[in-house]
């Protein structure tokens, strides 16, 4: 848990946003609070990062745009941890539960992490990838930060549906 | 696109699903009649749904994870084979090389695991158990065809 913690939080270090005045995760809250049934909580992703390119100051540019993004990651990234943490303490009280009653069922627990690090390879690998399309271009810095926000962010919001599940 | 499109459906012209009452029509139907901002995942599984109406269900959805592995295989092997051709191109052009095979690779290694104990995490929320569960197959049918729509996606922007 901790590994996964540092591991994820790790990703988005090299640059502070102290400079974004633009930046607000109300963007995204708002967005996901005003979606019907039928919409996809995906289509919310990137809303506050793309209000901070609009509002700050050479926030189109290269550099502007990583730290907008930078902060949105770092938004679903907390967002992800907590989810984690709320689903990881379902599982392993369902697992006390059904070891209590002598019952050989695989452990949810253990399950669930053997989940997150397969995400965390798959997420890093899938990320280098698309840094691939750009060769050593000055893209690659924010596709690579986008491609994290968004992969942290649909993780998050999976886990974020699971823990719904009793 | 087209080209990818024909490609696919040949293949699955010849591909031999568990039921002949499968057909992968309904799902084709609701991704040719999305517009842009929906996201394709409403599609999933529509054919399963319409041919499970009179059919087994479980058969029904084996048949539509078949379509999305092979519809996966497909794109993954047109992506494979862009990223081959510019793995080349630098190597001509005595550019640094950027492994974008060997990346891509990686990727859909890491992919495949990833589906494996998402999947594994699935089975143990429910009650049976089982790796045929339906909510496990569903985690198959739903994360295979996300990973289709990526690489599709790719595939279209190169």
């Amino acid at each position: 848990m901790w590994m996964i913690l540092a591991f994820s939080a790790g990703v988005a270090t090299g640059s502070s946003g102290s400079e974004v005045v633009g930046f607000d995760p109300v963007i995204t809250g708002r967005c996901l609070a005003a979606m019907s049934e039928d919409q996809s909580p995906r289509s919310c992703i990137g809303a506050s990062a793309e209000h901070c390119m609009e509002t700050t100051e050479g926030g189109w540019s290269t550099r502007g745009m990583s730290k907008c993004l930078d902060q949105e990651l770092q938004y679903w990234d907390a967002r992800l941890n907590a989810a984690y943490g709320k689903v990881r303490t379902m599982r392993k009280a369902t697992d006390k539960e059904m070891s209590d009653i002598g019952s050989s069922a695989p452990s949810q627990a253990e399950a669930l992490l053997a989940m997150q690090r397969a995400w965390i390879a798959y997420r890093d690998a899938t990320c280098d990838y698309e840094r691939s399309h750009w060769g050593g271009g000055s893209g690659g810095g924010p596709a690579t930060v986008s491609c994290h926000m968004y992969m942290t962010a649909e993780q998050a919001l999976f886990l974020e549906a699971d823990a719904i599940v009793e | 696109m087209r080209f990818l499109a024909l490609f696919t459906a040949l293949l699955l012209g010849s591909a031999a699903f568990a039921q002949d009452a499968f057909t992968p029509a309904a799902t084709e139907a609701c991704l040719a009649g999305l517009d842009r901002k929906t996201d394709k995942r409403v599609c999933v599984g529509a054919s399963a749904r319409q041919c499970g109406e009179t059919n087994d269900e479980a058969a029904c959805m084996a048949s539509e994870i078949a379509y999305w592995d092979i519809r996966l295989d497909v794109a993954y092997a047109l992506v494979l084979d862009r990223a081959k051709g510019k793995d080349d191109d630098a190597v001509h052009l005595n550019i640094k090389p950027r492994d974008q095979t060997g990346a891509l690779m990686a990727a859909q290694d890491s992919w495949h695991q990833y589906r494996t104990n998402t999947c594994a995490f699935e089975q143990t929320l429910w009650g049976s158990g089982l790796a045929d569960a339906p909510e496990v197959r569903a985690c198959h049918l739903y994360l295979t065809a996300e990973q289709v729509f990526y690489l599709e996606a790719v595939a279209s922007i190169e």
